[in-house]
């Protein structure tokens, strides 16, 4: 392979995993199903993804056990969809020792941890890392998660951007203040909500982590225009794809930064066979109704809405008259898609946390992914098969194995790693190659 | 005797290449400084020679004016995990050397400023922890395949500890940790002391008032004094303030190997330690 595709950038290849249950209650789930709290299974994932020349891991957060669904935890122990969940950052350091190219993003809610701790942990852990740290700048939704740190509720939505665009800025005085060599400062802030006066932190390798955001909404996709160099996003289909990332790069230079410089991956799950009959079969067992992961899929949607789906018929409309102190737009597009049919039908056949349906052969679906990327414009995927209870070794295989190899025959991916750090590494354009 | 080492503050790699060398030496415990915000996070530091260093406990020092409760008990609770039982905690309870605040007031005891405050602040955020390490019992997570169940759900408990500077509803989202809950280190007259597994005591005086407390007690040996450890009525030894290289060597090579015990390498910190087992502690409708 040869370092001439020039014409076109190369896809940035990332996977988004929890620090959660493996497969436990499905094929391939492995001899041992509670071992994944020693972090092993992580570890060496992360050690298969820089086989790969995959550019980055990102590690994802939340801190409640849910009780949406049914209102008491129990649902969310048989669908493990957010819990149980260790503590992604001190297994983000073991990774970190145990690779020297992977790109290691770290999911932290500004919401929930105060801004001098966050600016310790991700400057400790470029440190580890030498330059290879990334944050997920989340602002958390969930009440319980309030609770855990003394507050009753989290503000709405578009006060939490306001005040996660503040937080970045004492965080970013904090990283500044550490960064002058033998004369380390003090940093001072007086913000509208939060205020600082404490030693900037022990020096990073990038000048700050690779920031990472997920803003669908238009509060949050100015949030990330501004700040980030990596944004995760499920627009659904192709077309929405185009507009969401169109959008982000509009905003970009509206802001008069460089539109190349924010990178943009789509979340997908990728379904893979030997034949495209059988990735078809492994996603009706995978998405049907009958399936062991129908109530995990129902309890994932009451976790995302905060509606309790379990006060409804599964086999009836939800009725025209619910309300929800939840996501309203959630339960009315609900009500939409159930007009006529059931819950149950409904949830039935397809996927959700995907922007493509890749089902197939790793050639078909390599097909898709590079026809999607040449219509979208750019800039990658993010592999994602979880929360918990469902990633095995069995299904990194058939992506690492199988589709990421064909990506590489076909100068899409990189099949080894450039210079530098993890953000020069993601703004080089240039395909790498060691063959 | 039991041997820990509390490492001076050094940038990453040197603390990560001195824990392996303490664990190749057969040391203990390995204390990891944090002295103030400008100094790299011990917890991940200890994440990061989890593997390199198979053996030793690691003991991150972490002030509680640094996080909420709930982040302290979750991190070193996933540490516990990560090292399959080795983690510990060095509870400093020294007054914050910072300000940050929110416009919400709940960080940290911001505001608090005198002595006996602090020392109430830091009570309440042990007993935080304490309780959220408790909400869990042993044996919640079932992993029963055929019923479909992980986790017993009549086995994981609301927290609801309301104190009068930390507020926590709970539970941990994390099952209880290998120890049941990290081991945790404290100086001898901190009020820290009363709840520690393990106490530091500076002169050989403090070594008996710390005992009846009925933990281990570690004499401190600093410096060039830790060459000739003296004779002690603790369990063992704390090697601190060294900061030279040629001292740490002679040290680790020519006066550890006299006084470590061979021990089991997968052995969790608290056997390693002599100490009993964590209780499981909480009464239904106490807390609610």
């Amino acid at each position: 392979m040869s370092l001439d595709s020039t014409a076109r950038r190369r896809m940035i290849l990332g996977w988004f995993v929890n620090y959660m249950p493996t497969a436990w209650n499905r094929p391939w789930a492995g001899p041992n199903v509670t071992g994944w709290t020693d972090g092993q299974f992580y570890i060496d994932m992360a050690r298969a993804l820089e086989r790969s020349s995959i550019d980055l891991i990102m590690l994802e957060d939340s801190s409640v056990v849910p009780e949406n669904f049914g209102g008491t935890m129990e649902a969310e122990f048989k669908a493990t969809v957010k819990a149980p969940k260790h503590d992604p950052l001190p297994l983000a350091a073991a990774i970190a020792a145990a690779t020297t190219s992977l790109g290691i993003v770290t999911t932290m809610s500004t919401s929930l941890y105060p801004p001098h701790r966050i600016a310790q942990l991700q400057a400790t852990l470029d440190q580890l890392s030498d330059g290879r740290a990334g944050w997920n700048v989340v602002t958390s939704f969930e009440d319980l998660a309030a609770r855990n740190i003394g507050l009753d509720t989290l503000w709405e939505h578009d006060e939490r951007y306001a005040r996660a665009d503040e937080y970045l800025r004492a965080v970013s005085s904090l990283w500044r203040a550490g960064a002058v060599p033998d004369a380390r400062g003090r940093a001072v802030f007086e913000g509208r909500s939060f205020a600082l006066d404490a030693p900037g932190t022990t020096p990073l390798v990038q000048r700050r982590p690779v920031l990472c955001q997920a803003g669908g909404s238009s509060s949050g996709m100015d949030f990330a225009a501004k700040w980030a160099d990596l944004i995760v996003s499920v627009p659904s289909g192709i077309d929405a794809m185009k507009a969401y990332r169109d959008g982000i790069r509009r905003r970009a230079e509206a802001a008069g930064t460089d539109p190349d410089a924010t990178k943009v991956l789509y979340m997908v799950t990728p379904i893979l066979g030997e034949s495209v009959a059988e990735a078809e079969d492994k996603e009706a067992r995978m998405y049907s109704a009958e399936g062991d992961n129908f109530l995990r899929r129902l309890v994932q949607l009451s976790n995302i809405a905060e509606i309790d789906f379990a006060e409804y018929d599964l086999d009836a409309p939800i009725p025209e008259d619910a309300t929800t102190n939840g996501a309203q737009s959630i339960l009315e597009g609900m009500k939409k898609m159930t007009r006529g049919s059931s819950l149950r039908e409904a949830m039935s056949g397809k996927g959700e946390s995907t922007s493509l349906r890749l089902v197939g052969t790793p050639e078909s679906v390599a097909d898709e992914m590079e026809a999607a990327i040449d219509q979208v414009g750019g800039d990658g995927f993010l592999l994602f098969h979880g929360g918990g209870g469902l990633i095995s070794r069995h299904y990194l295989d058939d992506v690492l194995d199988g589709l990421v190899p064909e990506l590489q025959r076909r100068g899409l991916a990189q099949s080894g790693y450039g210079p530098g750090t993890f953000h020069d590494r993601l703004t080089n354009d240039t395909l790498r190659s060691t063959t | 005797m039991i041997v820990a080492w509390r490492l001076e503050q050094a940038p990453v790699r040197a603390q990560l290449d001195l824990i392996a060398a303490l664990d190749a030496a057969g040391a203990d415990a390995a204390l990891l400084p944090c002295e103030s915000l400008a100094s790299p996070d011990p917890i991940l530091i200890a994440g990061a020679a989890s593997r390199r260093a198979p053996s030793i406990g690691l003991v991150p020092t972490l002030m509680p004016w640094l996080q909420p409760p709930f982040h302290t008990a979750r991190a070193l609770g996933t540490l516990d995990a990560l090292t399959s039982g080795r983690a510990g905690w060095f509870v400093d309870t020294a007054a914050p050397t910072f300000s940050s605040t929110d416009d919400t007031d709940r960080w940290n005891a911001s505001g608090v400023t005198d002595d006996l405050a602090l020392e109430q602040a830091a009570d309440d955020y042990l007993a935080a922890v304490f309780a959220l390490w408790n909400s869990w019992e042993p044996g919640a997570l079932v992993a029963d395949v055929a019923r479909g169940q992980y986790v017993d759900p009549a086995k994981v408990h609301v927290t609801n500890h309301r104190g009068d500077f930390f507020s926590v509803r709970g539970p941990l989202n994390m099952p209880r940790s290998p120890q049941g809950r990290p081991v945790v280190f404290a100086a001898s007259g901190s009020g820290a002391a009363a709840v520690a597994d393990v106490v530091i005591a500076a002169t050989e005086a403090d070594v008996d008032g710390a005992q009846e407390a009925g933990c281990r007690v570690l004499l401190e040996v600093r410096g060039e004094a830790a060459l000739a450890p003296p004779p002690t009525a603790a369990d063992g030894y704390l090697v601190t303030g060294v900061a030279d290289g040629a001292l740490a060597g002679q040290l680790i090579h020519g006066v550890l190997p006299a006084l470590v015990e061979a021990r089991d390498p997968a052995t969790l910190l608290r056997d390693r330690l002599g100490l009993p087992e964590a209780r499981f502690a909480w009464t239904p409708g106490e807390n609610a």
